[in-house]
């Protein structure tokens, strides 16, 4: 039968040890402990330092990366923004080119009639125009008048008109008809289509 | 064991603080990574995303200006369509031919000759020109000229000469040229309009 008496003074001269020498090893191996605690103070503290930094940057790459995905989607509509300006700008410029071409037919449609009407006023008694000639803008005037004076006014007044630009007496001569003295006329101008 | 930390436990405070040093040292050196390497390709990044912040600005300027010239495109078509409807889609040579009637009917002057000229193709307008004489009245002649020149589709007097006849008897000799228009077949993508027929 075996009898174990649980004293530790009793224990230890059982066993032949001396109690306190077993206290200082345990103090030292605390003390050791200690000191292994203190040398890991410094990796540990930047262990726990680079811990929490790298999330931090990675957590920035990946939100840069979202950034520049989202920007590089929207700017590679600029392509075919591009292209579809200069689309626009192409169609542009071909329905200017038609407006253009219509307005054109359209300005200054009823400038020849409104000259016909003009000569028709001021058209002096003794006068007759023997030639009326319209080519595009050119205008020529053929006519006779009893005196000279007549034809200076019918020609004044063409000048001060706005519907014709560069009046000018083209040429004047004295012409027998029916047994009087006339003078015999041509008048070259342009038409002002812009009015 | 027991011995490493009794070894350990006899260490001086100096030598512990050295221990310690040593041992963040050599842990700063082979282990620590707070992210550092990672700097250079955040600053790659940063790079790349002011180049698209710059991208976008070009982007949001190209889409203004799309729009502008959409509205102004929009603008211009509505005046276009506005315009177009002065010249005719189709025409032929029979439609021309009473539409010269109408106006000779109208003004009361006698026809001499009448003789379509050929065809000239334009690119945005085809013109039909066609050369008339008459005899008329002064009144009648210009009535003829009014009417030519307020045609609802447009109709243009190219040119005309009066000359009175000799002796005057209240007649007028009458040669005009006139021309309809209608709108050019379209052409095929990529045509270059070369503005109205000369």
């Amino acid at each position: 039968m075996i009898k174990i008496n649980l004293r530790p003074d009793v224990a230890a001269s059982i066993e032949g040890a001396d109690p306190q020498g077993d206290i200082a090893d345990v103090e030292i191996q605390r003390k050791g402990l200690v000191h292994i605690l203190v040398m890991l103070i410094l990796p540990v503290a930047l262990y726990v330092y680079g811990a929490q930094a790298r999330p931090e940057k990675e957590q920035q790459i990946q939100t840069l990366n979202g950034q520049i995905a989202e920007l590089a989607a929207f700017n590679d509509k600029q392509v075919a923004i591009v292209t579809e300006i200069q689309k626009i700008e192409n169609d542009e410029k071909d329905v200017e080119k038609k407006i253009d071409a219509i307005s054109a037919l359209t300005q200054g449609r009823l400038v020849e009639i409104k000259v016909l009407d003009l000569l028709q006023t001021i058209i002096r008694d003794k006068m007759w125009i023997k030639l009326i000639e319209v080519d595009n803008s050119k205008v020529v005037i053929e006519g006779m008048a009893q005196t000279e004076m007549d034809v200076s006014l019918f020609l004044d007044d063409l000048t001060k008109n706005v519907l014709l630009r560069d009046v000018r007496l083209f040429e004047s001569q004295q012409e027998q008809y029916e047994g009087q003295n006339f003078s015999k006329f041509k008048i070259t101008a342009m038409l002002e289509k812009s009015k | 064991m027991n011995n490493f930390l009794t070894r350990i436990a006899f260490l001086t405070t100096k030598q512990v603080a050295i221990f310690s040093l040593i041992a963040g040292g050599l842990f700063y050196y082979f282990m620590f990574d707070d992210g550092s390497s990672l700097e250079p390709q955040i600053v790659a990044l940063q790079g790349q995303l002011q180049e698209q912040e710059g991208k976008k600005l070009q982007t949001e300027n190209a889409l203004k200006k799309r729009d502008h010239l959409q509205d102004t495109l929009a603008n211009l078509t509505s005046k276009y369509e506005s315009l177009s409807r002065l010249v005719p889609i189709e025409m032929n040579s029979s439609e021309l031919n009473k539409q010269i009637d109408q106006l000779r009917k109208t003004s009361r002057i006698n026809q001499i000759s009448r003789k379509p000229l050929e065809i000239v193709k334009g690119t945005i307008l085809d013109e039909w020109p066609v050369e008339m004489k008459f005899v008329g009245a002064y009144n009648d002649v210009a009535q003829f000229i009014y009417q030519a020149s307020t045609t609802e589709k447009v109709m243009l007097v190219r040119k005309f000469k009066i000359i009175s006849s000799e002796p005057y008897d209240g007649r007028l000799n009458f040669e005009i040229s006139v021309s309809a228009f209608k709108l050019a077949e379209v052409k095929q993508a990529g045509a270059v309009p070369l503005g109205m027929p000369q």
